[in-house]
């Protein structure tokens, strides 16, 4: 029996480029990336703000008090001021913080995941099945996102976990469309079409091959969600819709502030403002990092 | 050399270019790659110097090296380009810019990509005029039309409007070489100017070169990894390996006696070398050097079959016992050889050949493959809502054959003659509009769902591009497992078991389960693909093209490697080539497609040695042949013209637009495939050529 010719003295890997996954490509271009650890600093620090901060820093959030009602910064014992029912401020934007980056993150999560599974099963089937789910999505994009969720969030009564589902009810269309266009290049990949020639299902494709082949596109549109659902909740509440009282968010802050800027309280609008800000810039940073660190594995 | 290059050039009369001791860098993460390392040659007024080698040896950064054109990170750390005594490698990039496109003309491989979509041809062969010289816009308009007349675009007048989708691949390459004729260069550098294009446009493109560089007297450097297409057009060849010249001299002199082993173990490699005994190809083990720490001593030591102490330690120089013949070897090929130096690869010879042939006839009452009246055609559809049908692409037009149990059936064909389509029907991924393909009996095209599926475990399908074959995001492992993942063979440590088989089967070794596809190499990946098809233990493989992508080294590895494993099991293939001189060597039965039409099928020799249809003639004298006394001694033969668009396909032969025997029934009857021999050689033409 003929022995097949080995592949003799061939290196098995070519040795300047050492075996790197993408997960562990990415990150580390992503952290030459100044603009990227600068997010992710900021992303960092808000986490920790919000969720460890709280058990650090003890303030009044349940009792209004007027005599504390009003107070500038720097005031004793309140570093960032008072609202005008004497809620200390910096105590306030951690526990306001919570509900940003729970619904922002979960928002963006059922979004992508929804969205991604939506657009690469219409863009694998193709037809008259990408015809119909495509309309859908198309006409959804055309009713104004806005006045969609604040239609459905006065018919509910909201809820964080209600907030959640509006909010990426509003935003699976972004991720569908995106993936589908990268599912139609990707489904006339030769190891796609490979696994239809060993019999391989459309399950089996779509979720083997195609997903983690747009994994890129996904993650990246992932940060810009996260961004999105955090102003979309801070619009909401910033226009009544939000979480009822007495629940905190950046948004309701900030729609509060409003009423006195007559009185020079600038506080109740800067801090609020300073941090929707920060975070929205912060997600977008990391973003764009991650979509130039995805080209250049890509690049290779 | 004794006379001063700079004084020669001067004088006129030396060689145009004179490149000497180049070396350039390019800097990468881990330090620079030497590509180019000490490379020295001249090119004389009207001569073509061939530059020959595998992929990565340097041969097209030397030509980027002479333009200045390198990559990002590249430089030039020493020597010098001399083009008629001027030092270019000293020039500033403004006045570089002065040479590129007026004394130095380029051509690319891909002509697709060189030429600008949204311009017209007549505006970019203006550019160097436009860019080198003062002419009024009339006398550049006459110009243009003058240089695309040249190289003989049809009517140049009419098409200074035409838009390059609106050419055919081989015209747009013609129109790449009158933009770098345009300001009337003294060299042309033309780097793999054919690889993109199909044998029949190759040899026309060759053909102008050559014929160019004698009208003109240019010096013309062709760059190319094919030995057949410098053999009968170069005057002298230079054989690159790992950044420098290894062998150097005239073109007989280096295909009728190679000295240098590398350029003895390229030649083994080609498949043609060995089509009439169907020994073993040789194939150089190993790969190419690191060029960012080359190896001390000669760079091909650790592959070459020669190799001694010395060589490992000390550095051949680049010399000759005869004048115009150098080599940097110390054991020249040909040479008595020193005591330690014996022949440890002497090519092995396989005696099943003269079997193989046998048990082919013998089967032949047996098909396990059988098409018949295959029918496939595109729709052309415009407009992107309403898909509105306005034409349809014939790909496959009534097509028959069979292929008997065992055997290797080679498919060959121009590009678009519909040997893919075949290919893809074969293996179930293509739905035929008509026709009935039946494998061991059983007719599958009315098959669905599951019953489908199952079916094909038995027929496999070989990709070109083994790379774009794997998910680049799957472990070696996973993506062998699947398919048995898929038919639910086995249970998990059964696959695992299997899988490291697999590897052992192709060669590689277990630990290449745990990696990804991007790390290993081509020919290695395509020995991925092959494993991955043997997985389900099919009984046939189609094989697309499975080696015109790869070098001709690594070629004959696969080509050995798939030898080995259709007689280990008794594997029936269906290969598909554009390269006919491949599928001579590989297979039992050759068919050859045009434009959608089977014309000719009958046992390989048969077919190869007494053509019947006047196109399979065509196309074995059209084949570049690394012999460059066969190359010269045929006069003019080949295919003319260009392949006509399958929208629309002549009426009667398809073949009759391009053939030199067509009459009136050609264009009236469509020829039928009519027995020639008993052997099953048929051919489908209304004048078959005779036998003599």
């Amino acid at each position: 029996m003929p022995i097949p010719d080995p592949a003799p003295g061939e290196p098995l890997a070519q040795q300047d480029e050492p075996a790197r996954p993408m997960w562990r490509l990415v990150p580390q271009i992503l952290l030459r990336n100044k603009l990227a650890v600068a997010g992710l600093g900021v992303v960092v620090f808000f986490v920790l703000f919000c969720f460890i901060g709280p058990l650090l820093y003890h303030s009044n959030q349940e009792l209004a008090n007027l005599r504390t009602a009003d107070l500038p910064p720097g005031s004793p014992g309140f570093p960032l001021g008072t609202d005008d029912v004497g809620y200390d401020e910096l105590g306030r934007l951690m526990i306001g913080g919570q509900s940003a980056l729970e619904v922002g993150l979960a928002a963006a999560a059922i979004a992508t995941v929804f969205g991604s599974l939506w657009g690469a099963v219409a863009g694998y089937l193709g037809g008259w099945v990408d015809v119909i789910m495509m309309r859908i999505v198309d006409t959804l994009l055309a009713t104004p996102g806005l006045f969609l969720v604040l239609l459905l969030a006065s018919i509910i009564t909201p809820t964080e976990g209600l907030l959640i589902l509006v909010i990426a009810f509003s935003s699976w269309l972004g991720p569908a469309r995106l993936v589908r266009g990268e599912t139609l290049s990707l489904r006339t990949r030769d190891y796609v079409q490979a696994v239809r020639m060993m019999g391989g299902g459309n399950r089996r494709t779509i979720l083997r091959h195609i997903l983690p082949n747009a994994i890129g596109v996904i993650v990246v549109n992932t940060t810009f969600q996260i961004a999105d659902a955090v102003l979309t909740l801070a619009a909401l509440s910033f226009l009544g819709f939000g979480i009822p009282p007495p629940h905190a968010d950046w948004g309701g802050m900030l729609s509060k502030g409003t009423d006195f800027t007559a009185n020079d309280y600038w506080w109740m609008i800067v801090w609020p403002g300073l941090c929707i800000v920060l975070i929205v810039v912060a997600f977008n940073f990391l973003g764009d990092a991650l979509q130039d660190a995805f080209e250049v594995r890509l690049r290779k | 050399m004794s006379i001063d290059p700079v004084d020669a050039g001067r004088a006129g009369s030396g060689p145009v270019l004179h490149v000497e001791d180049l070396r350039t860098e390019i800097a990468v993460r881990n330090g620079a790659v030497r590509a180019v390392d000490g490379v020295s040659f001249t090119v004389g007024r009207g001569e073509l110097l061939g530059v020959v080698g595998e992929s990565g040896c340097g041969k097209t950064m030397t030509a980027l090296s002479i333009m200045r054109l390198l990559p990002d990170g590249g430089r030039i750390a020493g020597g010098r380009v001399l083009l008629g005594g001027e030092d270019l490698a000293t020039l500033s990039d403004k006045e570089i810019r002065q040479v590129r496109g007026k004394r130095i003309g380029m051509v690319f491989q891909d002509p697709m990509t060189s030429l600008n979509p949204t311009i017209p041809i007549g505006r970019q062969v203006a550019e160097p005029l436009r860019l080198h010289t003062e002419l009024s816009s009339r006398q550049i308009t006459d110009r243009v039309t003058e240089v695309l007349e040249l190289v003989g675009l049809p009517q140049p007048a009419k098409r200074l409007n035409a838009f390059p989708h609106e050419l055919s691949g081989g015209m747009r390459q013609r129109v790449m070489i009158a933009r770098a004729l345009a300001c009337d260069p003294e060299l042309l550098i033309a780097d793999e100017p054919t690889t993109a294009l199909d044998v029949t446009i190759q040899q026309q493109i060759l053909e102008l070169i050559d014929d160019l560089r004698s009208r003109l007297g240019m010096a013309v450097i062709l760059v190319t990894h094919d030995l057949g297409v410098i053999a009968g057009r170069a005057d002298r060849v230079a054989v690159m390996y790992a950044g420098r010249i290894v062998e150097v001299t005239d073109t007989n002199r280096l295909f009728g006696n190679p000295r240098h082993p590398y350029t003895e173990a390229l030649f083994e490699a080609l498949p043609e070398n060995a089509a009439k005994t169907r020994d073993k190809l040789y194939s150089i083990p190993g790969l190419p050097p690191d060029l960012v720490t080359p190896p001390t001593g000669c760079r091909f030591a650790a592959r070459c079959r020669y190799a001694t102490e010395q060589c490992r330690t000390e550095d051949p120089p680049l010399r000759g016992d005869i004048a115009g013949h150098d080599y940097a070897c110390f054991f020249p090929v040909g040479d008595p050889e020193p005591q330690s130096a014996t022949r440890t690869h002497q090519i092995r010879r396989h005696d099943d050949v003269s079997e193989d042939d046998s048990t082919a006839m013998a089967q032949q009452a047996e098909p396990l493959l059988e098409v018949e009246n295959l029918v496939k055609t595109f729709p052309v559809t415009a407009g992107l809502v309403l898909r509105r049908r306005v034409g349809s692409v014939s790909a496959i037009a009534d097509v028959s054959f069979t292929v008997a149990d065992g055997e290797t059936f080679g498919l060959v064909g121009e590009s678009g003659c519909g040997k893919t389509t075949i290919g893809r029907s074969i293996v179930g991924m293509e739905q035929p509009d008509s026709g009935a393909i039946r494998i061991g009996g059983t007719e599958f095209t009315a098959l669905r769902g599951k019953e489908r599926r199952q079916r094909q475990r038995n027929t496999q399908l070989i990709f070109q591009d083994a790379y774009a074959a794997l998910d680049p995001r799957m472990r070696v492992g996973a993506i062998l497992s699947e398919p048995l993942a898929i038919h639910e063979v086995g249970n998990r440590a059964q696959r695992t078991k299997r899988v490291h088989d697999l590897l052992g089967e192709v060669g590689l070794p277990r630990s290449a389960a745990d990696r990804y596809p991007h790390e290993f190499s081509g020919g290695q990946r395509q020995r991925i693909g092959l494993a991955r098809a043997l997985a389900l233990q099919p009984k046939l493989i189609v094989a697309d093209e499975p080696v015109s992508a790869l070098d001709v080294s690594v070629q004959a590895q696969i080509l050995n490697l798939m030898g080995d494993l259709r007689r280990r099991h008794g594997l029936t293939y269906v290969f598909i080539s554009h390269d006919l001189s491949v599928v001579r060597y590989l297979a039992h039965t050759i068919g050859v497609m045009y434009l959608g039409k089977l014309v000719e099928v009958g046992p390989a020799k048969a077919v190869y040695n007494r053509p019947r249809h006047p196109y399979t003639r065509g196309l074995i004298d059209t084949i570049p042949v690394a012999d460059p006394w066969a190359s010269k001694a045929r006069n003019d033969g080949g295919v003319r013209g260009e392949l006509p668009s399958a929208v629309n396909p002549p009426s009667g032969c398809r073949f009759r637009t391009r053939c030199p025997f067509a009459r009136e029934i050609c264009a009236e009857e469509e020829p039928r495939l009519r027995s020639f021999e008993p052997d099953g050689h048929r051919a489908a033409c209304h004048f078959p050529l005779e036998v003599g």
